[in-house]
Order: C-alpha cells, then structure tokens, then sequence
C-alpha cells in the first residue's frame, strides 16, 4: 500500500514540475520593443508619396530587414548578450514589428543590435524559423541572406513598371554589409517594458552618398552599391520618446 | 482486489503519460547507414553529424531528386539535368534545359563524391550541399518554382508527409529537412569503382595505351585535375573566349572581383567519357575538341590561367593514349545501378529482357 500512495505522490509532483517549468519561461521579464516604420517625419503608408534627397518623389510597397544578435547595457555599463536573437521585421506585417526580448533586468542604458545576420549563419546551411530560406530573405544562387530589402515605385525609374528594388546583401570580406546599431536608452523612454522605435525608411535614400532611383533603380547583388545603400540605411533607427 | 485495481489505474495513467509525452515527436530513424570513405581518400568535407545517413533519408532524397514536383510545370526534376547514365552530368546538349523549353547558361556538370565538396557550381556561389538544390528549383530558367510552393506541395502530399516524418521526424516539411533529403541521395553517389580505381587497388590492370595515357596523364595534367577527385576544386581562366550570347563571367559574378573573370571551377574528371559535351556551357562535342583547344596556339585572354597561357603540347598520338586513361575513369557502379534509378524505371527494367545480357 505505501508503494501505492508513494507512487500516487509521484505523478503528481511530477504534474507539479511540468506546470513550474512551463511558468518560468513565460516568466521572464520581458522588453517588447515596438517598430513604427517611418519615411522622414511621416508614418510610412501603401500608396503614400515621399520625396528623397535628390528631389525624386517615391512610394514604398514593400520593405524587410533583419536585426540580430541583441545585446543589451545594464546600468552599470555591462553588455549582455541575448542567445539566439534573430528577427525579421516586416513593414507590412504588424505581428512582425514587434520585438520581444528576454531581459534579466529592467533598468538598461542601452540597446546594440545588427541589421543583418551574422557570417556564420551565412556559411551553415538552411536554418529554421525566421532565417528560412523559404521567407524570400536568401540569395540561393550566391549564399547568403538578403540583410535588407527595399522595393517600390516612382516615375523616375527606368525599369519596368516604373519599380525600384533594393536587395541588401553580402557577408564576407569587402562586400560585407552588416551594420551594428547602437541606442542610448533612457529609461524614461521604456513604459511598460515597451519600447518605441522609429525605423525611417528615408534614410536608404538620404545618407552620405544620396541615392538616386533615377541612376540607380535595381540592386540584386553584393558590392559596391549595396554598401553604399547599407551605409545610408544603418542610421534608419531612433528611438521616439513618449509624449 | 481493490489494490489490483490501483495498480491498474497506475499503470494506465503511467503508460498514457509516455505516449502523451512522445506522442509529438517520438521517431527513431529506423535504418543507419554508414558513410564509407575509400581507402586513402581525404575524410569528407561534409558534416554528417548535422544528417546523420539513414536508408529512409536516402530513399525519399533518391525519390525527391527524380520528382518533377519540384518544379513549377511538374516536368522538370533534378535528374532531369544530372542524368545518371551521363555519371548524373547532362548528356549530349550543351547548356542543361529548364521548364517552357528554356535553356540554362551552364551545362550540369557530374555531381559524384560531393561530400567531398566545399562549393558548389561551376562559379562556387553555394556554400553547403544541403542548400543547392534551393537554386535549381527558384531559377526561373531552370524548375521556376518557389520554396513556399514546393513545400505547399509536399505538405499537402500523404506519402510525402509520412516518408518525411519516418526520415526526419517531422510533421511539417521545412526547407531543412527538403534539403537535408536530397543530400542524403547526392552523398550517396560516391564513385571510386572506376577500371582506375580497381588498378590502384591492384585488382586490375591497365592495358598498354590507358598505361601510357596515366602517365602523360601525370606529366600535362594532374596539377590541376589530381584524383583521387581529378579536380583540385581551383577556379580557373581556361582561356577560351566569352560566349556572346552568355556573357557567362563564371566565379567574378560571385566575388565581384574582375580577377576572377571568366574563372570557373575546374571540372573532376570522373566519368568524363560518358558525360559529354565538355565545358562550363556544353561548347566542346568531343574530348577531341577539348584537346585541340588546349593545345592550340591561338591568343587567349589575358586573365588565362599560367599553366594554360601558352598551351599544352599534346601530339595526336599522346591525345590517343590519354583519351584511351580518360576511358578508364568510367564508373559503371555510378552510371548503370539500380540503387542510383527511379524505382519506376527498375520495375520497368526487371519487367524487359537485356538481350545483350542474354538473360
């Protein structure tokens, strides 16, 4: 009979211990940070037309970018590193512009991320998830992930449909593209472990070198445009204070 | 009896437990297979450990790669292009053709011993074996489809869903696992059963010409095609003009760099007698044609590689022996084995007397 009842007490710790493991991943403190696509001081929008730098006037239809390897600074300055933190932002896609981030604390001075994904996801065959090849972000021809991409029209464009397209890529050596972004945060700006962040989408045009759709209204390949449009691009966040 | 009862229950509730917890992903892949590296060849590249080999991973990526679902008109499979009478190379067209009658800019070249491979194409752009087949199937001139189709069709497909979950263990198809298949079939074509091979294990002999061929064969062109791959996997400026159709500028569209211009990786020369015509577009008929060229005196392009700037001295008789070594790198063990067919061909072929076999 004892052998009984102790096996009776067993199963239901054991229900006990599936129900707190199941808890405490759920339970961490988490940081949402919520991204409001942007083209200069307006809200992006389908349909809506915007003028860049070299006076081109332009509507955006589609834009992705990854941001990766999230790391975070503690008050007292340390980095921390966040495991596994790949992301896929999605202009179009709402569910796809919010971040969510597992922190150990909640006082944090700063944020650095990647627009783009690291070298040796690159160079390791297919991954899963967001980094699937099958979400459109992947070069299958010449390795490699599309960091960052960029399409829509204007009149100014000679390609067909009067389109722009703009695929950001390139992992290795010179035709690198990655860009490491680093925000300081006050932590005023954090309200209820949310916070916003601005990406304008103006900066691909307006930047060191200005892009023109006009001269340039395609580019699908590693190189020297791609890092000229990713050095504009890399300086797209801010972070917007609450009102 | 009441304690029986509770041993019962407990036993029930232990046992509905189990199959609750393994219910999802309970899965054993039921047939390892070993992976045997010939006797003296480097250990392979490939990382079996991340795809471990197994009879069903090999069966579904053998049954994947001769599949036209892959395709956006059905019509197309990968062994559409890697043939394996050709040592899985294309045979007897130039550039390798693609659905709606379209043409590709590259001939398929012969894809045996690729764990052995660090990239992939005749311009190296693909960097792991398990994602080539993702550019076949996406290039618009070749299977035109897209992966999320591919695999809305798989998916949707019973006997797909159950070879995959028996293979990988999983439900859903992924991209991985799609690519992880086919890997498996590739990995298996290992050929190391050539008359060449068998002479250097000292099963074999060479007759007099193939004897005389192996040793030009060592003196004019084993720096770059060394075996045991017969490639030193180098990209080369062979020399021969740009085709004005093409503009195919071979590895330089993957660097970006303008010394690559024209550099394509140097083919193996396994299975060569069987898999022409020759070159990165299929321009040479003949090894005849190939040999002329090496040996022709003509200006080459200033990018040509040093070893071919001047050409090779090759005399009709030495081009004789050495077509007669080239012969001895066929592999029937590749081109001609029912493991490596569809099975609806070896169920045809069982079903049709071969008259030369006098069976």
């Amino acid at each position: 009979m004892i052998n009984i009842r102790f096996a009776w007490i067993m199963i239901a710790m054991a229900g006990c211990i599936h129900q707190t493991a199941a808890q405490s991943i759920s339970g961490k403190p988490l940081l949402t940070i919520q991204i409001e696509p942007m083209v200069g001081a307006k809200n992006w929008s389908p349909g809506d037309t915007y003028t860049n730098a070299v006076g081109e006037s332009f509507s955006i239809d589609k834009c992705l970018f990854y941001l990766s390897n999230f790391e975070w600074q503690s008050t007292s300055g340390k980095w921390n590193k966040i495991p596994n933190s790949y992301f896929l932002v999605n202009i179009a896609d709402s569910s796809s512009l919010q971040i969510q981030l597992p922190l150990q604390s909640k006082a944090i001075k700063g944020l650095r991320y990647m627009i783009g994904i690291d070298s040796v996801k690159n160079v390791s065959g297919i991954q899963q998830g967001v980094l699937d090849p099958a979400r459109g972000m992947f070069w299958t021809w010449n390795t490699g992930y599309v960091m960052a991409k960029l399409e829509g029209t204007s009149a100014v464009s000679t390609m067909p449909g009067k389109k722009f397209t703009y695929h950001i890529g390139g992992y290795a050596g010179e035709q690198h593209v990655n860009k490491q972004v680093e925000l300081v945060i006050d932590n005023k700006a954090i309200l209820q472990q949310k916070l916003f962040i601005q990406a304008d989408l103006l900066k691909w045009f307006n930047g060191e070198i200005p892009l023109s759709i006009a001269t340039h209204p395609i580019c699908h390949v590693p190189g020297k445009l791609a890092k000229q449009i990713a050095n504009n691009y890399q300086y797209q966040f801010r972070i917007k204070q609450p009102e | 009896m009441k304690r029986y009862r509770q041993y019962i229950i407990l036993i029930g509730i232990v046992l509905s437990g189990i199959a609750w917890v393994h219910a999802d992903n309970w899965w054993e892949p039921v047939h390892p297979v070993q992976f045997t590296v010939p006797k003296g060849w480097p250990a392979p590249v490939y990382d079996f450990s991340s795809n471990p080999l197994t009879k069903e991973g090999i069966n579904l990526g053998k049954q994947l790669f001769y599949d036209g679902i892959l395709s956006k008109d059905g019509m197309v499979s990968c062994g559409t292009c890697h043939q394996p009478f050709a040592g899985f190379a294309t045979y007897d067209h130039s550039v390798s053709h693609g659905i709606d009658n379209r043409f590709t800019t590259r001939n398929a070249p012969g894809i045996v011993n690729m764990a052995w491979q660090k990239n992939f194409m005749w311009d190296g752009g693909i960097l792991h074996l398990d994602l080539q087949p993702l550019a076949p199937i996406t290039a618009e001139n070749e299977m035109g489809e897209t992966l999320d189709s591919v695999l809305y069709k798989l998916n949707k497909h019973p006997e797909y869903r159950k070879k995959f979950q028996q293979a990988f263990g999983v439900k859903q198809i992924t991209t991985l696992e799609l690519g992880k298949a086919i890997s498996q079939f590739v990995l298996s074509l290992v050929s190391y059963n050539s008359k060449y091979d068998r002479v250097m294990r000292g099963e074999d002999q060479f007759i007099l010409p193939e004897k005389l061929g192996y040793e030009i064969f060592q003196q004019k062109c084993v720096s770059c095609h060394p075996p045991p791959f017969f490639t030193d996997f180098s990209f080369r400026n062979a020399g021969i003009p740009e085709d004005e159709v093409l503009h195919d500028k071979g590895r330089m569209r993957i660097t970006g760099k303008s010394a690559d211009s024209l550099k394509f990786k140097v083919p193996s020369l396994r299975n060569v007698a069987i898999s022409f015509p020759y070159g990165h577009d299929g321009r040479w008929a003949t090894l005849r044609n190939v040999f002329e060229q090496y040996r022709s005196k003509q200006p080459r392009n200033a990018g040509t590689d040093s070893l071919l700037k001047n050409g090779i001295m090759l005399s009709n008789y030495e081009i004789g022996q050495l077509t007669a070594f080239l012969y001895t790198l066929t592999d029937s063990t590749i081109s001609n084995n029912p493991a490596f067919l569809p099975e609806e061909l070896n169920r045809l072929q069982k079903q049709t007397r071969d008259i030369h076999q006098n069976k």
